[in-house]
């Protein structure tokens, strides 16, 4: 019992002289990003397209080590810099490469979800008992569907009417045809009349 | 006579039916185009004519397009200048720059604030019959991210109207938080202590961003990542990481966030989801507790039997890690 009271007394004033020096202390850093859960990356079968997304330091007092890595949809997202360690100095931006490749074969609509975690690479201090902070970004790449035939509408419509308007030519000369042969028999008849 | 009249006659039907006929073509391209179009999906090319009343101002450019922009982390603001030009054909004199502004709106953005931009356009560019303004837009951290309209409004002297909304300014995500204390203390304690709580928390975690975390389905959340809290001077002795618990309030006996429930388990090295933590966003510095906060509370459920006296930390592990996802 005496064992564990001398523990406790020294664990704990230990832990609070520390705590006095560091309270103040916030961590904070944060990514912008154009893709996010509600709106996706769209690409075509094949397609590969480069983008960034942004470290901002802009309200810290101090330079923050940033790691990245997919977790996620490592196979069609890539990060495209030669570290994966960030250095962003307090008051500043800095971008984070990536590289995303739709398969040849997906389908049209499919969707890819892909997560990157961003973690803050923070070092404890002798007697801490630290915390540090990450931001998970999380989006969909999803293939695109093929683009509407823009059709030629207004060619194949013009020749449907121009057929129309022949038809109704030809219909309107044997209708004329008909009349002119309809007529001479009227006449013989009315003459066979008077006749009688 | 007769006759003459009778072939006459014949022939002026023949043209009236012809021409008849002819018009029933005419209007029937009207017709067809419209229901091909509709049965086909082929579509026409209709030229649509456009009337602008000499006098009367007019909106013709905004933005030249489509913007876009990122919003910086809370507590700051992000400016943006839109530009728009105004046509009046009696000329740009007559245009009332005091009533020159922009609004703009989040697309389907529900309890999205519509930013009133009144007063901060100014013309830097005139000729004859052209003005061009440029306003400044200033955005907030947690303005939502989506395509925003843009709708620029001008009066003439005689009040005359000139209002556009063909533009979208596109805001990307921000994803931001900031936690404090970086740094947990514990009263002194004993081996073999139980419920044991933070005695400098909440831990309190701001969101310093335009997207919110945490969900009920999990989707989005916030996490924690422990690792065992080892001796500094032995550190084969240490407080194990799934011994800790954390939870969103306090009180009660054994307290709330010591309750033992799997939800509030912390496990080593692995991000564990505080399922009751939702952190939203907001105008934190309006000073409330709830509006971009959240907080979290600690608990060290059981310290080990067998543990020496000396301190312990994170120094020889990597730091505790709270996560927004």
């Amino acid at each position: 019992m005496k064992n564990a009271n001398k523990i406790m007394v020294r664990t704990g004033i230990l832990a609070g002289l520390i705590a006095l020096i560091c309270i103040s202390n916030i961590s904070a850093f944060a990514v912008s990003s154009d893709y996010w859960g509600g709106h996706s990356l769209q690409l075509n079968p094949g397609e590969t397209k480069e983008f960034f997304l942004t470290l901002q330091n802009l309200v810290g007092t101090s330079d923050l080590r940033v790691k990245a890595i997919v977790t996620s949809g490592s196979a069609i997202l890539k990060l495209a810099d030669s570290s994966n360690v960030y250095l962003v100095p307090a008051g500043e931006k800095k971008n984070v490469n990536f590289k995303a490749t739709m398969p040849i074969d997906s389908k049209p609509g499919q969707a890819y979800n892909v997560k990157i975690d961003f973690s803050e690479m923070r070092d404890s201090s002798s007697g801490e008992f630290g915390f540090g902070t990450a931001i998970g970004q999380n989006f969909d790449i999803i293939t695109m569907l093929p683009p509407e035939q823009e059709p030629t509408g207004v060619n194949k419509n013009f020749i449907l009417l121009i057929i129309i308007g022949i038809a109704l030519i030809v219909i309107t000369i044997l209708i004329l045809k008909k009349t002119k042969k309809r007529k001479p028999h009227k006449k013989i008849k009315s003459h066979k009349k008077r006749k009688r | 006579m007769k006759k003459g009249k009778g072939f006459g006659g014949n022939k002026n039907v023949s043209v009236f039916i012809f021409i008849f006929l002819l018009l029933i073509g005419v209007i029937a391209f009207g017709y067809f185009t419209g229901f091909f179009g509709k049965i086909t999906g082929l579509t026409f090319t209709k030229n649509l004519g456009v009337n602008i009343t000499v006098g009367v101002p007019f909106i013709w450019n905004v933005m030249n397009g489509t913007a876009t922009m990122q919003l910086a982390q809370g507590p700051l603001s992000t400016s943006r200048e839109i530009n728009f030009t105004v046509y009046n054909a009696v000329g740009s004199q007559f245009l009332n720059d005091s009533t020159a502004k922009i609004n703009i709106t989040l697309v389907g953005g529900v309890g999205e604030v519509v930013r009133n931009q009144t007063g901060d356009c100014t013309r830097y560019n005139s000729s004859t019959s052209y003005a061009t303004y440029t306003c400044n837009m200033t955005m907030w951290w947690w303005d939502g991210p989506g395509n925003w309209n843009i709708s620029a409004s001008i009066l003439d002297n005689n009040s005359n109207a000139a209002y556009n909304s063909s533009t979208t300014l596109f805001v990307g995500s921000t994803t931001a938080f900031e936690i404090s204390p970086v740094n947990l203390t514990w009263p002194g304690m004993g081996a073999g202590s139980v419920n044991q709580t933070s005695d400098n928390d909440p831990m309190n975690l701001t969101n310093t961003g335009n997207i919110v975390a945490g969900n009920a389905s999990g989707t989005s959340n916030v996490s924690i990542n422990a690792t065992n809290v080892v001796g500094e001077t032995n550190n084969l002795f240490m407080l194990y990481a799934n011994n800790f618990s954390v939870w969103t309030s306090t009180g009660g006996s054994p307290p709330i966030e010591c309750d033992g429930g799997s939800a509030g388990n912390l496990s080593k090295n692995m991000f564990a989801n505080t399922t009751s933590a939702v952190l939203p966003k907001g105008n934190y510095t309006i000073g409330d507790t709830s509006t971009g906060r959240e907080q979290l509370w600690f608990c060290l459920r059981i310290a080990g039997y067998d543990l020496p006296s000396q301190a312990y930390s994170t120094v020889n592990m990597t730091p505790w890690t709270v996560k927004i996802y």
